[in-house]
């Protein structure tokens, strides 16, 4: 588990909060002035504060959102790794039965210190963009987008949006190099209108969805479909391959994802979680439909041992570091350094009928 | 309303319709929803099918018809710098085989091979007209005759491409130092001719046994220093077709399942000994679906040796997927001098090699320049107005349109006319009879197809990919 | 034999077009179009449920060629627009 908001104490508890970067020598940003054990300390102009280094990690490079106020210090932007998330808003028009991020009513405005964090971020990030829905903030966010770009043209974004709200009127502005050089990851869960919409809890959500991807289409945005496996939508997905395959051709890719444990699947895994290696035609049905017509297909959190050899072509892992762990069943297995492991807040190994080492 | 992006249809049966639009997406149906599509009386059943399966869109600019316009987008392709060029360093050739397409020059004739000056125009060639990766095939007469301007092109393309890729056509009559030597790299394939069983290899090739034998062991010995990277290709005279099932075992017999069957040629030599070959017939289909059904029920029982052949594979790709557009005759618009050349022996530029085997034999001049003064574009630009089969009377109203492609220069070779009516020519009837198999493999039913099928297509299980609509009133 | 194929009056341009095709189509036989009537002359029997299947279909195929020509015409201009 990796610590990202770390207590801290500051010189000035009741400044505003702000963003800086950690470093040890720079002239701008935070500069580690004095480090006793795991305690660090960093000085800017008028200000200082001190946190504890987690164990076997490393602060510097990292850019961080400073609250003085809470004492707190949140590590927006690490610089070891290689994908980062930003969350605009915790506020969601949807309520997916397995988010891992439940959302909440309140909002808090933080797109100026997210525009400064991503002016300090290291060369070439790709800086991911989630929430709750960041797309409620759609002229906020877009314009983030856009003026980072001028600033930082290395820079690239993978948006997650459930495309609600995409409109005619924002093409022109969606065709702009700023926003073709996003990512947008969109979650469709089921052919069916009615199942969709009941796993993200929004009637209307999945036609809505449909015209939102037409605007993306036209705008020539890369859209990466995504698709958790649930007990609610498994035994459909080859119908959803169909759908993906004969009205969706232009999207880059679709990834199809295992259940993480987190948020709401925690406590409702039992009632949520899918075994593919109990019942793997239908995955295979599925994958075979959608690469035969062409789809670019991605299995993401799906570990080495429970799939058949025909499928291992298409398991990926996770950009995050914090996706690949690999549980203590793991330890003699010959696959793991291909294997995509498990998200972090895991399966167990025991959950598949199929998984063991190989 | 619901408007339905306009269809083509084949018929298969009585009550079997085979239907698709021009952006390729294909569905088996019956005479009944014919007959309701163009009277304009579609059933709701038919429409919730059409809809669900992005064939009719429901409003302007809404998703079916964004994703139709796509799907149309990708499947045209603009033309292309460089990538694939044919070299033929040398006309010279030690064996006479009876189809062969171009005129050899005798092993000792003089004036037939490239001039340093030539050699030295080729790269300056290649470095102007390629991109950033190049595919080098070496033809002739017999290429490694000359193995030293075969090393000049590769060590310079080396240097000048980012990727390269080389193969080189060889009879494999002999196997030199110099050749074993360059099939170690990753980067260079062989390509040979392998016309069956010994029988027929001899009486169409080496015309001696012992020759065919010394050709065997070279093979053996080429496929040991490079697996992977060595293809055979079968020719096939119609005339004298040997069984499937021998012409099978003789390419297993040395680790190859992937085949292409081609048919004798009308060009040059082979016009004059196999008169049979100017159209395509019958008994040349019934050939390859035998062949093809032999595939099938080899592949299903074993899981590791997988038999196909290539062109159909090709065509299935093109029937399901937008994008595959690698393959010169199954391209559309295919820009003919483009991404494609071929340089002759004196230097002459061709848009194919039919073309050049075509002002071989006398025929007609299709050359688009000299690879010293460059492309002649006035040329190129002449050749182009056949290149979009999308325009044409008949193309527009066929079911295959889509995953088609053209070659006027075949057109021409066999009809000696520039513009016969599409269905007329010979690739029309080619193209026909295979996607007409390749949609009845796609419908089938039978496990045996849709295993062999989810091989050729690297699925990872079968499922049967064209559907079938009946209305549910 | 002859196979007679009534066409409406409004079907007569396409009934035209089908004609000029069935005409590459089998060479060896005679085809007319008349203001009600498509006509194919000298079938041979062995040939006659084959060539009736074939003209329908093509009647059916040059109609609706026409009657969807505006549609193609509107989908390329978004396309290209």
């Amino acid at each position: 588990m990796i610590a990202l908001n770390l207590p801290a104490r500051f010189e000035d508890a009741s400044a505003s909060p702000f963003v800086t970067r950690l470093s040890r020598d720079r002239v701008d940003g935070a500069c580690l002035a004095a480090e006793f054990g795991v305690s660090q300390t960093y000085q800017l102009p008028g200000q200082a504060f001190e946190i504890d280094v987690p164990e076997g990690d490393d602060l510097i490079g990292d850019v961080v959102f400073a609250d003085p106020e809470n004492g707190r210090v949140s590590r927006w932007i690490r610089a070891t790794s290689p994908h980062n998330t930003l969350l605009v808003t915790e506020r969601c028009d949807q309520l997916c039965i397995m988010c891992s991020q439940p959302p909440k009513k309140s909002h808090t405005d933080l797109f100026e210190h997210l525009e400064a964090a991503c002016r300090l971020a290291p060369q070439n990030m790709v800086l991911g963009i989630s929430g709750g829905e960041p797309l409620l903030f759609k002229d906020q966010l877009f314009s983030l987008i856009e003026r980072t770009h001028i600033a930082r043209p290395d820079l690239s974004f993978h948006v997650l949006t459930n495309a609600q709200h995409f409109a005619e009127t924002d093409l022109n502005r969606l065709r702009q190099p700023a926003l073709r050089n996003v990512l947008w990851g969109v979650p469709l869960y089921a052919a069916d209108t009615n199942l969709h919409d009941e796993i993200v809890g929004k009637s209307g959500a999945q036609d809505q969805l449909l015209e939102g991807l037409a605007i993306m289409a036209r705008a020539g945005l890369a859209i990466e479909l995504r698709t958790v496996l649930l007990k609610q939508n498994y035994s459909p997905l080859p119908a959803l391959a169909r759908l993906v395959s004969a009205r969706l051709p232009f999207i880059r890719v679709w990834a199809v994802m295992q259940l993480e444990r987190a948020g709401f699947a925690r406590n409702r895994w039992h009632d949520q979680f899918i075994d593919h290696s109990a019942n793997p035609g239908v995955l295979v049905e599925a994958v075979s439909l959608a690469s035969a017509a062409g789809v670019d297909v991605s299995l993401y959190n799906v570990p080495y041992c429970t799939v058949p050899a025909g499928l291992r072509g298409f398991l990926r892992q996770s950009i995050s570091d914090w996706k690949r762990t690999y549980s203590t069943d793991c330890l003699d297995c010959s696959a793991k350094t291909i294997c995509s492991g498990f998200f972090e807040w895991h399966a167990e190994l025991s959950d598949y009928a199929m998984g063991a080492p190989v | 309303m619901t408007e339905v992006f306009p269809l083509r249809f084949r018929r298969k049966s009585a009550d079997d319709i085979l239907f698709a639009n021009e952006a390729g997406q294909t569905f088996l149906s019956d005479q009944g929803f014919l007959e309701r599509l163009t009277s304009h009386a579609l059933s709701k059943s038919d429409r919730d099918f059409l809809v669900s399966r992005g064939l009719a869109s429901e409003s302007a600019n809404d998703l079916n018809e964004t994703a139709f316009l796509g799907r149309l987008a990708r499947r045209q392709r603009p033309p292309r710098k460089l990538s694939y060029v044919i070299l033929v360093p040398t006309l010279r050739c030690d064996l006479s085989c009876s189809y062969c397409q171009v005129s050899r020059a005798a092993l000792n004739a003089k004036g037939f091979d490239w001039t340093p000056d030539r050699l030295a125009q080729v790269l300056a060639f290649l470095d102007r007209e390629g991109g950033e990766t190049i595919q080098v095939e070496f033809q002739g007469g017999e290429p490694t005759l000359r193995m030293d301007l075969i090393l000049d092109v590769v060590s310079y393309c080396r240097t000048r491409f980012k990727e390269c890729r080389f193969v080189i056509c060889s009879n494999l009559s002999k196997l030199e130092p110099e050749l074993i030597e360059l099939l170690k790299s990753e980067d260079v394939h062989l390509s040979t001719s392998l016309d069956g069983p010994p029988a027929v290899h001899t009486r169409q090739r080496t015309l001696q046994p012992d020759l065919t034998d010394r050709f065997y062991a070279n093979l053996e010995q080429a496929t040991a220093l490079a697996p992977g990277r060595v293809a055979a290709l079968p020719t096939l005279d119609t005339e004298q077709l040997p069984d499937p099932s021998d012409l099978l075992d003789a390419f297993a017999a040395f680790g190859m399942r992937s085949i292409y069957l081609r048919q004798v040629v009308y060009h040059g030599f082979a016009r004059k000994r196999h008169p049979g070959s100017r159209d395509y017939i019958l008994e040349w289909q019934h050939f390859y679906n035998n062949v093809v059904e032999e595939m099938i029920r080899r592949n299903a029982q074993s899981d590791t040796a997988t038999f196909d052949e290539f062109y159909l594979t090709l065509a299935l790709r093109r029937l399901l997927k937008t994008g595959e557009d690698g393959h010169l005759d199954l391209r559309s618009p295919n820009w003919l001098g483009h991404d494609h050349m071929v340089i002759d022996y004196d230097g002459m530029l061709y848009p194919t090699d039919e073309a050049r085997m075509l002002a071989r034999t006398g025929q007609i001049d299709l050359s688009i320049g000299h690879v010293a003064g460059g492309i002649d574009t006035h040329a190129r630009r002449a050749l182009q107005d056949r290149a979009f089969n999308a325009l044409d009377p008949w193309c527009s109203q066929c079911v295959y349109q889509a995953a088609c492609g053209s070659d006027p220069i075949d057109d021409i070779a066999r009809t000696g006319r520039a513009d016969p009516p599409r269905i007329e020519t010979a690739f029309c009837r080619r193209h026909m009879h295979i996607f007409d198999l390749a949609t009845e493999l796609l419908c089938s039913d039978r496990p045996e197809v849709q295993a062999s099928v989810a091989k050729w297509l690297g699925m990872p299980g079968s499922v049967k990919l064209i559907e079938t609509h009946h209305d549910r009133s | 034999m002859r196979i007679d194929l009534p066409i409406q009056p409004k079907q007569f341009q396409a009934a035209q077009d089908a004609a000029d095709r069935l005409s590459v189509i089998f060479p060896e036989l005679s085809i007319v179009v008349e203001p009600a009537r498509l006509l194919l002359s000298n079938v041979p029997d062995s040939m006659v449920d084959e060539a009736r299947q074939v003209a329908k279909d093509q009647l059916i195929r040059s109609r609706y060629a026409s009657e969807t020509a505006d549609l193609r015409v509107a989908l390329y201009r978004r396309l290209l627009g």
